[in-house]
């Protein structure tokens, strides 16, 4: 437990640390919007994040103090593969393609991903807004009675 | 023993300093509280407010102020020892990371610190009408 | 504890003011944990009850000054707000960023309220600013 004298900071810095994962995963995916086989011979499959809210659960009751701090924001709990199957595109010349001739294409929607980059940017840089107003809060407290 | 009962009250030693402007809080709580109590701020309560000491028991300085005021006094310096204790322990639980309320913190140091110069004041009040007793010829 | 302290910071709005900002201290730790799950799935905001201040005006009217300072600010799920997104999530980020930006107000006005009250008190006892 190390001292907290910004109010809100640990759920704020955990959102920052989350939605800077997310953004890096969808970079990845549009980067790999056309990788038909990856070192393993397999086609790109999208990444996806899951959320959830991080709740802590208290190391101990102490009676009199008021467990508001258990409220800590959010956490990423996975990364994982989405297993829907991608579109298939008929090129018989194609080196990756199969016995007919088709192609597997990574199920990567662009258009999806720009939608899921402009939440996730949204979402970082409202985060980054809240730290510096609870900053100013915190140096308003300090300034009490000086 | 004219001299004790003539012992101005606390009231009328801040209304006496040129420096301070009449504070209607700070009179509030000088004629509500126990140091006029033990004082008598009214016309009527001086008389029966002051007691007489013996004088084996009691130091130079009490001698000559009115016994419930060293007790006030006293009081004072528990009250102002609690507040720097409350203080302290919000302070620790702050800095521990046990609290995050540093509003709170603030605002107990405060209070402390308030109550201290308070507590300053009132000695040195004390130590101004000592002397200025004993500057009276006998 | 001597009568003399309990004086000195027993003033109505001295009270009323430290209250409110436990209350606004909360209430911004609550906004920044519903901005910070503004993308998790399900998440439902948390709010400082509006019956909060409501009850501290009754005891306020009611002049009870000891229930003023026995009030304790809690925060909880908002029950009134509707999903604005197909998994349930119930923030609205602009709405959210609005209210913390007004509480954020609230809370410098409260620090400059009490604070004002501890220098008056300062310069009363000193008998100079």
């Amino acid at each position: 437990m190390s001292m907290n004298l910004i109010p809100g900071i640990e759920s704020t810095g955990s959102a920052l640390s989350a939605e800077k994962i997310r953004l890096e995963i969808i970079a990845q995916n549009i980067a790999n919007s056309n990788t038909t086989q990856d070192a393993a011979g397999n086609v790109y499959k999208r990444k996806e994040v899951s959320f959830e809210e991080y709740i802590k659960t208290p190391e101990r009751r102490i009676p009199g103090y008021v467990d508001e701090n258990l409220y800590q924001g959010v956490r990423v709990t996975d990364v994982y593969d989405d297993q829907t199957p991608g579109r298939m595109i008929f090129k018989p010349g194609h080196p990756h393609a199969n016995e007919d001739g088709m192609v597997e294409m990574p199920n990567v929607d662009v258009s999806r991903e720009m939608i899921d980059l402009i939440s996730a940017s949204r979402a970082y840089e409202a985060n980054l807004t809240v730290v510096k107003t609870s900053r100013r809060l915190a140096q308003q407290a300090m300034a009490i009675g000086k | 023993m004219n001299e004790i009962s003539s012992l101005p009250s606390l009231s009328d030693l801040l209304s006496q300093n040129s420096n301070l402007q009449a504070n209607k809080q700070l009179d509030r709580f000088a004629k509500t509280s126990e140091m006029s109590q033990g004082f008598g701020v009214n016309e009527s309560q001086q008389t029966n407010a002051v007691e007489f000491v013996p004088i084996d028991k009691t130091s130079a300085t009490e001698r000559v102020t009115a016994p419930g005021f060293s007790q006030m006094f006293e009081n004072l310096i528990k009250g102002v020892d609690q507040k720097k204790k409350i203080s302290a322990r919000e302070t620790q639980d702050l800095i521990l990371g046990r609290s995050d309320n540093i509003h709170e913190a603030v605002v107990k140091s405060q209070e402390a610190g308030v109550a201290f110069n308070l507590m300053v004041e009132v000695r040195n009040k004390l130590v101004e009408s000592y002397k200025e007793l004993m500057r009276m010829q006998v | 504890m001597a009568v003399v302290l309990d004086n000195l910071y027993s003033q109505e709005n001295y009270l009323i003011s430290k209250k409110l900002l436990d209350a606004t201290h909360l209430r911004h730790e609550a906004l920044s944990n519903n901005i910070a799950n503004v993308e998790t799935p399900g998440f439902k905001r948390r709010d400082l009850p509006k019956t909060f201040s409501v009850e501290l005006r009754r005891a306020v009217d009611r002049k009870d000054f000891t229930r003023v300072k026995g009030l304790l600010p809690r925060s909880a799920e908002d029950r009134q707000a509707k999903p604005v997104r197909m998994d349930g999530n119930t923030v609205q980020i602009d709405e959210e960023l609005l209210a913390m930006n007004r509480n954020a107000l609230n809370y410098e006005y409260l620090t400059g309220a009490v604070g004002g009250s501890i220098k008056e008190l300062n310069t009363a006892i000193r008998g100079r600013i």
